[in-house]
Parts: structure tokens; sequence; C-alpha cells
């Protein structure tokens, strides 16, 4: 990784092999340093990605060899994580799998209660039905209740008098 | 007036971060600066021309923007 400090550009600017450090992993890299300062990316050769770092203040040799430093592990971090994101999506698939399972299960009980308390509902309007029709057949002269007679015999009793 | 033309290869900055770039600085600025996008080679160039007072940030914020949209 050679690299150029131009002073008065007020940046340093260094190649990386593609073959290290893929183009996605760069991106990545670039996009933690974007708010810290410019940077602009080129490819002069068909395996190679240079990189130019700008300051966003006036920053001496010393500061950016060290943001170069700085981007430099910022990308062996983002392999790093890269690497072991891809080892470890299988087993994040079974878990989030085995999850996902185990709250469909849970959530199957609860329908069939559901279901159940659905029956129960049904079964109570139908004997409300029945209550019902029983009633709307009940003649009104019949007087199942024997409201008619009480009150017959209340209005002899007042005539006694 | 101040002018730059930024040149972005198409390997690395895709043409419709380059051209949406152009246009939210367009909305953002109006008049105020001008932009002329052509294509030359395996790059898209960008020619900025701007009043002095705007300063020549500019340039190097509208790069980074690109590579912002380009990476999201």
């Amino acid at each position: 990784m050679k690299n150029k400090i131009t002073a008065a550009e007020n940046g340093i600017i260094f190649s990386l092999s593609t073959k290290i450090y893929p183009s996605e992993i760069i991106y990545k890299a670039c996009y933690v340093f974007i708010d810290r300062m410019y940077i602009y990316l080129d490819n002069p050769k068909k395996s190679e990605i240079q990189v130019r770092l700008k300051g966003k203040r006036e920053l001496s040799a010393k500061e950016l060899e060290k943001l170069k430093g700085e981007f430099s592990n910022e990308l062996l971090n983002t392999i790093l994580r890269e690497s072991v994101a891809k080892r470890n999506q299988k087993i994040l698939e079974y878990i989030v799998g085995g999850a996902i399972n185990a709250s469909l299960e849970k959530e199957q009980p609860a329908e069939a209660k559901e279901s159940q308390d659905d029956l129960d509902i049904e079964k109570e309007i139908a004997a409300i039905r029945k209550e019902l029709e029983t009633m709307g057949s009940a003649d009104y002269d019949e007087d199942p209740l024997g409201i008619k007679t009480i009150k017959l015999v209340k209005k002899n009793k007042k005539k006694k008098k | 007036m101040v002018a730059k033309t930024l040149c972005f290869s198409r390997d690395l900055y895709s043409r419709e971060s380059v051209k949406k770039a152009v246009q939210e600085y367009q909305n953002a600025y109006g008049s105020r600066i001008g932009f002329k996008l052509k294509n030359s080679g395996g790059y898209s160039e960008v020619a900025i021309s701007a009043p002095e007072k705007v300063g020549s940030e500019l340039f190097d914020e509208f790069s980074n923007f690109v590579l912002f949209l380009n990476i999201k």
C-alpha cells in the first residue's frame, strides 16, 4: 500500500488491490469515514482502486498518515465483520427459523380455543332462537302465565265491595 | 466564478448516483450553480461552475455526496 501525501491538496493518496480489498469492502469503510473527510475513488488499473483522502480542515502530514492508518484499520475490520457474518449466516437462519416456528406453534392452541368459544356462542344462539320460537307460537288467548285470570279475580273482588 | 470538472469512474460510481446528485444540487441551489454532465470514456464528467462566495468546498461536498448515493 504505497501512499503519496499531497500537502497542497491537504490529502493523502494510496492504492488498494481489489484482490485483497474488494470494492464492496472499500465502500463500507468509506461510509464510516464520509463525515470526517472527503473521499475520492478512482481505478487507474483493473485490479487496483486509488483512494484519495482529503481533510475537511487543514491537516499536517502526520495527521494525514494517521487518517490513512485509521482507514486501513477500518478496511480490515470490515473484512473481518463480513467473513464472520458469512460464516454465521446459516446459524442465524436456523435461529430465526426456529424462533418463527416456536411462535407459530404457540399461536395454534389459541386459535383452537377461539374456535371452541365460537361453537359455545353458536350453541347459545341456537338455544335462544328455540326459546323465541316457542314463545312466538304461544297463543295470547291461552294465557300460559295466568295473567288474565289474576286480573279477572281482582275485578270481581272490587265489584263485591 | 469558480469552476471545476469532476470525473467519476463508471466502474466505481454508478451513472444514476452521479445524475441523482446533480439533480439534488440543482434543486437545492437552483440557477446559482451550473452543472454540465457528460460521459467521457469510462468516466462521468461533471463540470461545475459556481459563484466564488459558495466556496471551493462545494466540489468536495458534491463528490462525497455522489459517493454516499453510490454506497446507499
